[in-house]
């Protein structure tokens, strides 16, 4: 291949040259020449010929001012952005209309896709589980003007609505997060239940510096506690309807149950109570059990001493029990007896 | 007893509470056995329980042995001086697969033979399984527990147990 590369370069050259060669070279006259000399002459300044252009329209200086004053103003939009209040537009949203989807932001304060994703968490989670949570974005500086609350939020809007879990939230700042139960039911929530919610969910999100991953660490963590408190609920659902059924009346059912919940973690004061008082009656009973144990241990157990007559010369003993074989895996130790008279029990 | 005598040997024989001849028990396991026999002895403190692992030849007699050794024995191990006629002995014949218990004249009038039987049944499928640790635990579990219920009933009715006594002797 490389052989005929060589060839075919060869060839072009070749044809090249021939080329060249075939063309008539221009020749200098004698006055170029002298010219050339001289330095009159510039090969090639044929082609340096300048091309004369047209002068540019110049507008006069005054005819622009005035033209420019001419043009009537239009008033610039004053922005006053105050990180710390929520903008006046968007409190209605807040607090006077009935709140559409799980998560309210009228400020626009994520991007489209975070809000999809957000919304796709709270969406599942209000399918899958009982008591919703309703997330209100705010900015992490912005305060809640008086007389807005979210206590009276949660009145207004959620009195009616299934039990729900109103939450604001600051964003990038968990830490002021606050959140309040809402709807049928609510009062069945304690303080400390609330409380604990609200501590887990903060601690949870405060595990991650990134604004959004906070958000959505608080989110899961929110759901995760409103599902075992769904679980402690049924549980004192179903321990309420034993009673009920027996034909036990229905307040008598309540005064035993209670108005809190219980278990998982969620212990009223009158659990503490109970809770106590099982442990104390424990502790009694564990107590006179090891008194027991250690007295039976200690109790000495006395023989009056008898003087018997010895028998057959024997000086201590001639007292023989039972004798048995552990030789047949299928009989039992009464087969396997060995009877005083079959093994020569009489020597004595 | 003269025949035990000229059958066994005359002299006194030095032997522990817990007597493993035969080898079946591993040292961890004599610890625990020998920790039963001594609370035994704090529980009765007229009473001592001996274990006797052995492999009798075939001439021997396990219940000969039980009251030879009754007879002959100086125990160790015993925590205070007791005589040998509060004693329990508990023989095992690994070799020909039985077991026997004798006891002194202490313990006559409150044992019956099946009293002891009840207790070594009690501790019969261990000896099948070959797990003699297991099956010495019963036993003595089982043996204090009668001995308790026996104390009990004597303190309570001493007259009338001193009465069987009498009337033992008598028939003696």
């Amino acid at each position: 291949m490389m052989r005929y590369g060589w060839l075919i370069v060869f060839g072009w050259w070749f044809s090249a040259v021939c080329g060249l060669a075939s063309l008539p070279l221009p020749e200098w006259t004698k006055e170029e020449r002298e010219q050339l000399e001289k330095g009159q002459l510039i090969p090639g300044a044929s082609l340096l010929v300048e091309i004369e252009e047209t002068p540019a329209a110049v507008v006069p200086k005054k005819e622009v001012e005035e033209e420019r004053k001419s043009i009537p103003k239009i008033p610039e939009p004053e922005i006053k952005y105050n990180e710390q209040t929520v903008p006046p537009e968007s409190l209605p949203v807040y607090f006077n209309k009935d709140p559409r989807g799980y998560l309210i932001d009228p400020q626009r304060l994520l991007t489209m896709q975070e809000t999809a994703d957000r919304k796709g968490f709270l969406n599942y989670h209000a399918e899958d589980a009982d008591i919703d949570i309703r997330m209100y974005l705010f900015d992490g500086k912005q305060q809640i003007p008086e007389p807005y609350s979210l206590r009276s939020l949660v009145d207004q809007r959620y009195a009616d609505d299934p039990l729900t879990l109103v939450v604001f939230y600051f964003l990038g700042e968990p830490s002021r997060t606050t959140l309040a139960f809402g709807g049928r039911g609510a009062e069945q929530v304690s303080k400390r239940e609330q409380l604990r919610i609200l501590d887990s969910a903060r601690i949870r999100s405060l595990e991650v510096s990134d604004g959004l991953a906070q958000m959505e660490a608080l989110i899961v963590q929110l759901s995760i506690s409103l599902y075992w408190l769904e679980k402690s609920f049924k549980e004192r659902e179903a321990i309420a309807i034993v009673p009920t059924k027996l034909g036990v009346d229905e307040k008598e059912t309540q005064l035993e149950t209670g108005d809190r919940l219980p278990l998982i973690g969620f212990l009223s004061d009158d659990e503490f109570y109970w809770l106590f008082v099982i442990g104390s009656v424990l502790l009694i009973s564990v107590s006179f059990l090891a008194v027991w144990i250690i007295w039976q241990r200690s109790r000495r157990y006395h023989f009056p001493g008898v003087d018997l007559p010895k028998r057959l010369g024997a000086d201590y003993g001639a007292g023989v029990g039972a004798v048995i074989g552990f030789r047949d895996s299928f009989g039992s130790p009464v087969d396997q007896r060995e009877r005083m008279s079959k093994t020569g029990g009489d020597f004595l | 007893m003269q025949d035990l005598r000229v059958k066994y040997g005359r002299s006194k024989v030095p032997m522990s509470v817990l007597h493993d001849r035969a080898g079946v028990l591993r040292l961890a396991e004599k610890k625990r056995v020998t920790q039963w026999l001594e609370r035994f002895q704090v529980s009765f403190p007229e009473l001592f329980l001996s274990v006797c692992l052995v492999s009798l030849d075939e001439k021997s007699d396990l219940r000969e042995v039980g009251v030879w050794m009754l007879n002959h024995g100086v125990f160790e191990g015993i925590i205070d001086e007791r005589s040998n006629e509060g004693g329990v002995i508990l023989v095992v014949d690994v070799n020909a697969r039985m077991v026997s218990i004798s006891y002194g004249y202490l313990l006559d009038s409150f044992l019956t033979e099946d009293d002891t039987f009840k207790v070594l049944a009690a501790a019969h499928p261990y000896w099948l399984q070959g797990n003699h640790l297991k099956a010495l635990g019963v036993v003595v579990k089982r043996l204090s527990a009668v001995l308790q219920k026996r104390s009990r009933t004597a303190r309570r009715h001493f007259a009338h147990v001193r009465k069987r006594i009498e009337q033992g002797k008598e028939e003696l």
